[in-house]
């Protein structure tokens, strides 16, 4: 058998309910078609998690996958998380932090989990010693103290922890695992992991991972390297990006309207966070996830103020500085708890955020009222609601009991034309991306297989045409597909948008690493794979690895029961302009880009469904009989 | 006088590209393998803060084009240096002085982007 470099071959499937833990070989005809991680996760669910599974029954699985490059510096731990979602689609996401490079280290590339466990426990892995030990003096402690405790109880001071808290317990819709302290991922699958009664996994490894061939593997990083360099960067956002991730983006977006205002009615807010305030008062220093190489994507922060007792940790995304403004909020302080909260309760800030910011609207226009809300003064830039609000999810308190099943499940409870202030996609909240400023945003939105998950296209324009290489072939006029606001050109760039991140998710490494040229230069991504695995794939092989990736999601969703009505934004979006931004809503365009975007895709204008052709050409034989009779 | 690695941990995010990368060069195993590195990063059980813990002369480590060993380049904040003693005293006080006029070196090292901002840049997003 010729086993590729980078891999370690093994699943580690966990049965729940029979405490019994197997290890099986991973088929090399997987490594060879869908890569790893998140393309690998994806068979696996397609194999095993089919349509007669209910999300809650205990035959839905969850599966932890890695890649090749998993455990190198090019892989920046990222680790794949993928289940059946309660909404009967997708839920997959990914996180950084050490846990995935450290379950390679103890020897496997994938963890499935089955079955559901009558009891609280949780899994140890400590290289070959692996058990299903008993958690339930840790059922019901945040992911910080299970963390601690488990440490100390093993005695490895290192072991990495991924771990769920109260959200997930309650089952909490989109809740999230923690990995560690502050590495959050997988919207969805943490609800499902509550489900099983399984609190963590601690991982221990002592191995490696082996290149094939060092020399390129170097000089191919060395290239990406020089791209990321914060001195010579092509593209002038790296640094902003380097040292505050997307919260550098507050004042731009503010100052042109981009903001998702009072749940996305506006596009800018009064008093917004200041990036510079908070380097300022709160940051402390650097703090960035495994092998990342930018110098502080992540900062350590300290909040002594005095409506909270102090806090302390760590954040990277800013996905709540710019979601802030959804609900109002003026003060890093309570964006900073916020945040600090839903990593404890491991609740997806994303969720959390959206749902107050429709009860928040719904509150505004009187459909909802402080008896609702039991005393909650539920209004936009009401800083200790939000906090309040977001306690109440996680243990499914008052009015939190009704805002814990997502907002579209509130919105079918409370009812009285609320359902129009909704900011949903397949069932699941935005992610603070400006559909109507950018339609590229608006089309990746609609079409994206797991409902909203920006790590799939990100980022959604292209470089400036300057910086692309002279030489390089890309599959879309990168001038059509930079102008915000047509509908010009925008399949193709979206497809080939899809199509790259799955692959770049299954190496796996770090979308957000892909700046300047290397937004479509995918050539030292191929020979970083090539050296490591010792493979020999062209740069039309290595995409249509993603292609395949993302057609079997498709499919996936298809046979679950999904179909082109699911592919939209909403009404929002759709029919009501930005009001100070005078941004125009979307309109009938959507469906032009859609369209569009199937046809590139080779797929039927009509249901969404992959043509018979489409599937042969990506070798996906196999997925054309669960197909042939849906319409 | 000879130069060795010397580090700023107020510097350090904890990143691990030191650790990874010596323990790749080190021996020619071909492996990312932190138990043949000589440098780890170590964390209290909370993780509030992380520390390189080097290990090592430098004696018989390539040097890249610049001259330095791969785990100072790699750092992306500048809290390993490769130099010498006198020099790393100044360096030490210039970030002092640095991180109170201006909180961008609290995540960086000024020898590593010596540019203070005045304004974020705007354009191309």
């Amino acid at each position: 058998m010729i086993m590729l470099f980078g891999y370690k071959g093994k699943i580690l499937r966990v049965d729940l309910a029979k405490k019994k833990i197997a290890k099986e070989d991973l088929p090399e005809e997987w490594m060879r078609k869908y890569i790893g991680c998140r393309g690998i996760n994806d068979i696996i669910l397609y194999n095993e998690v089919g349509p007669s599974v209910g999300p809650l029954s205990p035959e839905n699985k969850i599966i932890f996958g890695t890649g090749p490059l998993e455990g190198t510096p090019l892989g920046m731990g990222r680790i794949s998380i993928q289940t059946k979602y309660i909404n009967k689609s997708i839920a997959e996401g990914s996180s950084g932090g050490d846990w995935g490079p450290e379950l390679k280290y103890a020897g496997y590339d994938f963890v499935v989990i089955e079955k559901k466990s009558q009891m609280p426990v949780y899994l140890y892995i400590n290289d070959d010693d692996v058990e299903i030990r008993d958690a339930e003096d840790l059922w019901g402690k945040d992911t910080r103290e299970t963390n601690r405790i488990i440490r100390e109880r093993t005695g490895i001071g290192n072991i990495q922890v991924a771990s769920i808290g109260r959200g997930a317990e309650n089952l909490v819709a989109s809740s999230k695992v923690i990995f560690t302290l502050n590495h959050a991922g997988g919207r969805g699958c943490g609800t499902i992991m509550g489900d099983k009664k399984l609190k963590a996994i601690a991982v221990h490894g002592t191995g490696g991972v082996k290149i094939k061939d060092p020399a390129k593997f170097l000089q191919a990083y060395r290239e990406l390297r020089k791209r990321w360099d914060l001195k010579d960067a092509d593209d002038p956002l790296i640094p902003g990006f380097a040292f505050l991730s997307a919260n550098f983006l507050l004042q731009f977006f503010n100052e042109n309207c981009m903001l998702p205002a009072y749940n996305e009615q506006k596009g800018s807010i009064e008093g917004f966070l200041a990036p510079e305030d908070y380097l300022q008062k709160y940051v402390t220093g650097p703090k960035t996830g495994f092998c990342c190489p930018f110098p502080a994507c992540g900062r350590r922060y300290e909040v002594r103020e005095r409506e909270y007792a102090t806090f302390s940790g760590d954040e990277r995304e800013g996905g709540f500085s710019i979601g802030a403004a959804l609900v109002g909020v003026t003060s890093w302080s309570a964006s900073l708890k916020v945040r600090d909260l839903c990593n404890k309760y491991s609740l997806d800030e994303f969720q959390v955020l959206y749902t107050i910011a429709w009860g928040m609207e719904c509150y505004e226009k009187g459909i909802i009222t402080k008896d609702d809300t039991e005393g909650i003064e539920l209004k936009f830039g009401n800083n200790d609601a939000v906090v309040e609000m977001t306690e109440k999810i996680a243990s499914r308190e008052g009015f939190g009991e009704i805002l814990a099943n997502g907002s579209e499940e509130a919105a079918r409870v409370v009812g009285k034309g609320s359902e129009k202030f909704l900011l949903t996609i397949k069932g699941r909240e935005l992610e603070t991306m400006n559909p109507r400023a950018v339609y590229a945003i608006a089309l990746a939105l609609a079409v994206c297989e797991s409902g909203p998950d920006h790590t799939r296209w990100y980022p959604p324009y292209p470089p400036n045409p300057k910086m692309i290489p002279k030489d390089l072939a890309i599959p879309f006029d990168a001038v059509k597909a930079s102008l915000p606001r047509s509908v010009e050109g925008k399949g193709s760039f979206v497809k080939w948008l899809y199509d790259s991140r799955a692959v770049l998710e299954s190496i796996p490494t770090c979308v957000f690493a892909t700046r300047g040229s290397l937004k479509v230069d995918m050539k030292p991504w191929l020979d970083a794979y090539n050296a490591c695995t010792g493979s020999n794939y062209t740069m039309d092989e290595f995409i249509k690895v993603g292609e395949r990736i993302v057609n079997l999601e498709r499919a996936y969703i298809i046979r679950e029961g999904f179909r082109r009505a699911d592919d939209t934004i909403p009404r929002r979006m759709l029919e009501e302009p930005i009001i100070d931004g005078h941004i125009p809503p979307i309109g009938e365009n959507l469906k032009v880009m859609i369209d569009d975007y199937y046809t590139v895709r080779g797929w039927d204008v009509n249901t969404s469904i992959p043509k018979e052709e489409k599937l042969r050409e990506l070798d996906l034989d196999f997925v054309i009989d669960d197909l042939k009779y849906l319409r | 006088m000879g130069k060795r690695v010397f580090v700023f941990k107020e510097l350090c995010n904890g990143c691990r590209n030191c650790e990874m990368w010596c323990s790749f060069s080190q021996r020619q195993q071909n492996e990312f393998n932190s138990s043949y590195s000589a440098i780890r990063i170590i964390r209290d059980i909370d993780e509030t803060f992380d520390e390189p813990m080097v290990n090592c002369t430098g004696e018989g480590c390539p040097l890249n084009e610049e001259g330095e060993p791969i785990c100072v380049e790699m750092c992306p904040t500048g809290a390993l240096v490769f130099t010498n003693l006198e020099d790393a005293c100044q360096k030490k006080i210039e970030l002092a002085e640095k991180r109170r006029v201006q909180p961008m070196f609290k995540l960086i090292a000024p020898w590593k982007y010596p540019y203070p901002w005045t304004e974020w840049p705007k354009e191309g997003v």
